[in-house]
């Protein structure tokens, strides 16, 4: 059965994209992750073009963040000044991100930023979860323990504008969170993702905030970060097909809850480690696209 | 059938004579019986054609359609007959990748300001075997023929056009936009013509202009025309619509939408 979509202008069959949904749904309940960052590169190897795949992803997003932060809230997870200033941070960022995304439009380059962008982050991000998901592996084998300290000084901690966030337990300067959340901000604008692949480890490691309110606070600044997009978008470039994002969610709904359920049964490393190998397949793809020569040197694109 | 077809090219006979020489009813009829003695002959020009449906709606389970064009002509054993359909002038920009360290990268391109985004002929025979090219550029029969105007940083010299205009060929034949499709036109008994048009998920919302050409020993010797009108309807217009000509609404109700799912999400499976 085809469904034609009507803003990315293309008829796909209904059942792989509920499918789409589902599969990454799935991953997401099971890794505990957005899923954006794998939604929109394969949203792209469907046929969809870029701008319309990133920015219906964040209309995705929006839905994702909602049914995953009612949870933290129950459970208090979330810092909601600390949240504050980050959703502050992350719509300056992604109103600048969506001019951006506008601008390489025009002058052709979108797919190339886009594709780049998610080759860069994914492999970083990749590698990164990996090495850490084999040195847990290692050091639980070795069973060695020690405690870390609650967080370290540096000179980040030295900036002015300096703040009190209690749920974190934390009194930094309020201009880390804010640009930290604004450089996510342009990332989500431009590659369709909620971004909190980038923001829970520099929540952890560069504001040093615990780790039981980070997944709660950034699923919250998400909500509004991709609300944001979605608006801009549908109002600058009118590419956010909510047909699309309505059939991936279906899909991502109900996978989630099965991928939850999966979850449980596995260790957290070995959980890591497995996104993390999924993550460096999809960035070797999109690089190797990049690298290996076209079979056609021209492209042809039907403006409206 | 073959009476309900001529009578219908009979109604269009009329209607075509009544648009080409606007001399009122009383005219037409007094024209129509003076031509009545010479009826054989303009019989033996005569081509109509029509097709199965022509309005096309996209709808939301829309994945590309088939049209069947049918007509008839009085003609001869070994007549051609060609059928070129021409969308939308849109504008179409082809883009040239170069290698920038070790990444492909779009580097030129040309914009299009007046290409078709569908162009598509049908024959009874091979182009070559029905007409020469000087016939067929002077009938505009062919993609190659099409008088393109174009934007680029600068004027492209003769043989950098031909390159470019090459790749806009290539790229729009391997989308099944522009193509040729030959031996494609049935004829029967000499008289009745018919084919399929096949439009593909992809075309272009607006009107095809559809025309007709009858050919003989490599000569013309008629042309009828006809259009299609491609339109999006049902939700899929609503929605094309309301993000075009309401974008700020439609934001919002995809952002309310999004967070009205989510909780409902929520409420349906809460999280164990």
């Amino acid at each position: 059965m085809y469904i034609y979509f009507p803003i990315a202008e293309i008829s796909l069959n209904i059942f792989i994209v509920i499918g789409l949904g589902g599969f990454i749904g799935f991953l997401s309940g099971l890794f505990g992750v957005g899923g954006g960052f794998l939604m929109t590169p394969l949203l792209i190897f469907l046929g969809i073009p870029a701008p319309v795949a990133v920015a219906t992803e964040a209309n995705q997003i929006v839905a994702s963040s909602v049914s995953g932060v009612i949870a933290h809230w129950r459970r208090k997870n979330v810092d909601f000044k600390m949240g504050a200033v980050l959703l502050f941070g992350g719509i300056v960022g992604s109103s600048l991100g969506v001019l951006l995304f506008a601008l390489l439009e025009k002058i052709g380059q979108l797919d190339l930023v886009i594709k780049l962008s998610y080759v860069f982050f994914l492999s970083a991000i990749g590698i990164l979860m990996l090495w850490e998901s084999v040195r847990t592996y290692i050091r639980t084998r070795s069973s060695e323990f020690y405690r870390r300290k609650l967080h370290k000084h540096n000179w980040l901690h030295g900036l002015p504008f300096k703040m009190r966030f209690r749920r974190s337990k934390l009194y930094i300067s309020a201009l880390v969170p804010f640009l930290i959340a604004a450089f996510v901000g342009v990332l989500s604008a431009i590659m369709g993702v909620g971004g909190g692949f980038i923001m829970v480890p520099a929540m952890i490691y560069l504001l040093g905030m615990p780790t039981s309110v980070v997944i709660g606070t950034s699923l919250f600044q998400i909500i509004f970060v991709t609300a944001n997009v979605t608006l801009l978008q549908s109002v600058q470039t009118q590419t956010v097909d909510f047909l699309l994002a309505g059939t991936l969610l279906f899909g991502a709904v109900i996978g989630a809850q099965i991928g939850t359920r999966f979850g449980g049964m596995l260790r957290g490393e070995q959980l890591r480690g497995m996104l993390a190998l999924i993550v460096l397949l999809v960035s070797i793809k999109i690089g190797y696209d990049l690298i290996v020569m076209p079979s056609d040197l021209f492209s042809t694109e039907i403006l409206k | 059938m073959i009476q309900w077809l001529w009578y219908t090219s009979l109604r269009h006979m009329k209607r075509y004579i009544g648009i080409q020489y606007p001399i009122g009813l009383t005219g037409a009829l007094i024209l129509y019986i003076l031509c009545v003695p010479a009826i054989g002959y303009t019989q033996s020009n005569a081509l109509v054609a029509d097709l199965s449906l022509s309005n096309i709606s996209i709808n939301t389970d829309f994945n590309g359609t088939s049209v069947l064009l049918f007509g008839s002509v009085s003609g001869e054993a070994g007549d051609d007959i060609i059928v070129v359909i021409s969308g939308p002038n849109s504008e179409i920009i082809t883009r040239e990748k170069s290698k920038m360290t070790g990444i492909w990268v779009n580097s030129n391109s040309v914009k299009w300001k007046n290409a078709p985004s569908y162009y598509q002929i049908f024959t009874t025979r091979p182009l070559s075997q029905i007409a020469t090219k000087s016939v067929l550029e002077e009938l505009s029969v062919g993609a190659e023929f099409l008088d393109l105007r174009y934007d680029s940083e600068q004027a492209l010299s003769p043989s950098s056009y031909l390159t470019w205009s090459k790749a806009l060929h290539r790229n729009m034949q391997s989308a099944s936009l522009w193509k040729i499709n030959e031996t494609s036109v049935q004829v029967m008994r000499g008289t009745l013509f018919r084919t399929q048009v096949s439009l593909p998920a992809n075309i272009t919302i607006g009107d095809y202009d559809v025309r007709i050409i009858h050919f003989r020993d490599g000569r013309f010797i008629a042309e009828d025309k006809t259009a299609i009108a491609v339109k999006k309807a049902g939700i899929s217009a609503f929605i094309y619509k309301l993000a075009h000509e309401y974008s700020i609404f439609y934001g919002l109700f995809a952002v309310a939408f999004a967070v009205f799912a989510g909780w409902l999400a929520a409420a349906i499976f809460p999280k164990p």
